[in-house]
């Protein structure tokens, strides 16, 4: 199950942190895209579907849909907020991967069988 | 089991005694040598010597034996006894590559002339930030675009046309994971599961997969669909629920909304779909969320009133006026497409029979698996998008999007009654079969995907002749061509685009052109002449044919160019081998 990938928090961490450095850092392509688009692509979903325990694949699937979709309508509420901006944009998907990664961390934590016996199992 | 897996417990039996390490190395060894013959046959692929059979009239013999390679691989690979889904996933994304990334390859730049004007939808919104109804009816659906732009400007990319040229690899790999799902949704026989999703990518010959709106709402259809199908099937009372928990169905049922937005947000087209299908499976039961089509109603309509109302207020009659015009929808969408070149004519015909084939395979298929509960469920996936034809001409593409839409039943069927054709004991007989209908499913795919490539491929030169045009062309200036070309990619706003008559290309008319390119609210005009555009007239209106009902030969774009020239009404302004600038003589002086 997508649930019992323990590092799965820890990456969707590393892929925010990434994009959100290689803005801020200004980084020129290949590399900014390299950094940016994979967290585009997978970032808040990882962070958001696997709450919902599901197996691995329908799960991977949701979490890229979930992840367009969101990227689509972030990017849109804020053009018609009168607030575009890329970079706010990003922010804000990055603020959702993070709560989400967080709830994955601490929900994990507190299950009697941990992450430990899942990873085992 | 709702689809009997008989066809292959042969095959297994069979291989299981005849060294199954071997057996396993074999196909994935053909994979590897597909993949190397294809990549060394790329270079000997020249698009210019295209002729109008497409693509397939330039591939070179190493492109069709590493198909047939792969083709082989797969076939074996879905009879193992082990069926290994890493390396049936291996062939599909090899098989995605070779058939939908060739183009990036072979070609100079992003193919598909629709590609060059979403690109300045999305230029236009990363420079203003606002959306402008007025430009075009997409920015009273702007969702895929404002995403395009925002992708473009986060990535740190120069354009989004950076992003075209894989695009067609990156939707169509994109679909896999939610037409699996609905392929496993249907059968608990993996090995169908798996061609069904192989033939699904033969078959899909339509072409919606470019840099647009449509292919990312695609996407989102098949994952809706298999989110409902794979958590919120209606099952017998003895079975498990597809959600476990009351908490995951809330969360699930959530996350559908939001994709659904995105989908209401982003295209005018996919909403309707989306309700027509998921009705059906409302209505016959096959789906739990019995309120879900009348939400996705509410919030399609509350978008069409809210937000897109500036546009329909201006275009009601567009969006209306072909409900039930059956004669009208059978005409934009096919007695039109019937006609021009004889080669096009081969391409168009070929078309209509692998469609007619593939769903006489799905009838049949159907028809073996009626009485199977889940079946019902996919057959709806066939039926409904057909409710949408008559209801919009969608410039006569609504058939083509139909098929689309209907496309993984179709592909399941036909999967399935080839499955049931042969008995247990004919293991290798099914491996050929497999392979047999597979190949002639590719085929019919080289020529029907990219017969219209002539027209679709963009050069180097046309698109300097373009980007030529928008240096010199003061905003505010008129531009002219049939519309078959990269323009509108940037500064989308600044100008007043108007398209060539065919009228005036059949009678070689100047005087015509001349009119449309003179009007007292413009200092400047500008005619733009691209390979592609004498492509376009070539292929749609060659001779003999219907075509020439119009008055449109072969070569009437060059020979009206020619006789522009000649004219002495209008100025060369700028010429490379692919592409033309002409003003007329009066506003050269200025433009100049």
């Amino acid at each position: 199950m997508i649930r019992r990938l323990a590092t799965l928090p820890l990456i969707v961490l590393a892929l925010a942190g990434a994009a959100g450095s290689a803005v801020i850092l200004g980084l020129g392509n290949p590399i900014r895209s390299l950094f940016v688009l994979p967290f585009l692509l997978g970032g808040p979903g990882l962070a958001l579907v696997p709450l919902m325990r599901l197996d691995l694949l329908p799960g991977l699937t949701l979490a890229v849909g979930l992840s367009l979709a969101l990227d689509a309508l972030v990017s849109t509420t804020m053009i018609y907020a009168n607030v575009w901006s890329p970079e706010a944009t990003l922010a804000v998907l990055i603020l959702v991967s993070l709560v989400g990664a967080t709830a994955q961390l601490l929900t994990t934590s507190f299950e009697p069988d941990g992450l430990a016996a899942e990873e085992g199992s | 089991m709702p689809l009997r897996d008989r066809a292959f417990a042969g095959a297994a039996t069979a291989m299981a005694g005849r060294g199954g390490a071997v057996v396993n190395l074999i196909p994935l060894g053909l994979t590897i040598l597909a993949l190397a013959i294809w990549a060394l046959s790329l270079p000997g692929v020249n698009v210019r010597r295209m002729t109008d059979l497409g693509l397939i009239s330039v591939l070179t013999p190493g492109i069709f034996l590493a198909l047939v390679l792969l083709t082989i691989s797969f076939a074996v690979s879905l009879h193992h006894q082990n069926l290994r889904p890493a390396l049936l996933g291996l062939h599909l994304g090899v098989l995605i590559l070779m058939l939908y990334g060739i183009t990036a390859l072979v070609e100079e730049a992003p193919r598909f002339s629709v590609v060059y004007r979403h690109a300045g939808f999305a230029e236009y919104i990363a420079r203003t930030g606002h959306l402008n109804t007025a430009i075009d009816a997409y920015f009273s659906w702007p969702g895929f675009f404002v995403l395009t732009a925002f992708v473009t400007r986060i990535a740190g990319l120069s354009s989004a046309l950076d992003l075209a040229p894989w695009a067609p690899v990156f939707f169509n790999a994109l679909w896999v994971g939610p037409l699996y799902m609905i392929m496993t949704a249907a059968t608990d026989n993996r090995r169908l599961a798996w061609l069904g999703v192989w033939w699904f990518f033969l078959a899909n010959w339509v072409g919606q997969d470019y840099l647009s709106p449509q292919a990312l709402n695609y996407f989102f259809y098949l994952l809706i669909v298999a989110m409902l199908l794979t958590w919120f099937r209606s099952r017998p009372a003895e079975e498990p629920s597809g959600s476990s928990t009351r908490w995951q169905g809330i969360a699930l049922m959530a996350t559908l909304l939001v994709i659904f937005a995105a989908v209401v947000s982003s295209h005018p087209l996919t909403p309707f779909f989306l309700i027509a299908t998921v009705g059906a499976l409302v209505l016959l039961r096959r789906v739990t969320p019995r309120a879900l089509p009348i939400v996705m109603t509410a919030m399609t309509v509350a978008w069409i009133l809210v937000v897109a109302q500036p546009f329909l207020a201006g275009h009601s009659s567009m969006v209306t006026g072909s409900v039930g015009q059956v004669n009208s929808i059978v005409s934009a969408n096919l007695t039109s497409r019937v006609q021009g070149s004889p080669d096009h004519l081969l391409v168009v015909a070929m078309r209509i029979a692998i469609t007619l084939a593939l769903w006489g395979m799905a009838l049949l298929g159907a028809i073996r698996g009626t009485g199977h509960g889940r079946d019902l469920a996919i057959g709806v996936l066939a039926v409904a998008p057909l409710a949408v034809v008559p209801l919009q001409v969608y410039g006569g593409e609504i058939a083509l999007r139909a098929y689309l839409f209907s496309l993984p039943a179709i592909a399941f069927f036909a999967a399935s009654w080839l499955f049931g054709l042969k008995r247990p004991a004919a293991g290798w007989r099914s491996t050929a079969l497999v392979a047999g209908a597979s190949m002639l499913l590719l085929g019919g795919f080289l020529v029907t995907r990219y017969g219209n490539e002539r027209i679709d491929y963009i050069t180097n030169d046309e698109l300097a002749g373009v980007r030529h045009l928008y240096e010199i062309a003061p905003p505010g200036s008129i531009l002219v061509s049939t519309g078959y070309t990269p323009w509108k990619l940037q500064q989308i706003e600044a100008y007043d685009y108007r398209y060539l008559p065919p009228s005036s290309l059949g009678q070689t008319d100047v005087k015509a052109v001349l009119r449309l390119m003179t009007d007292a609210r413009h200092d400047h005009a500008y005619f733009l002449f691209t390979r592609s555009e004498a492509a376009q007239v070539d292929l749609f209106y060659g001779l003999p044919g219907p075509g020439a009902s119009t008055g449109a030969a072969r070569g009437s774009l060059d020979r009206l160019v020619d006789a522009m020239v000649a004219s002495g009404r209008f100025t060369v302004l700028y010429r490379n081998a692919d592409s033309m600038i002409l003003t007329p003589v009066l506003s050269a002086g200025v433009a100049a």
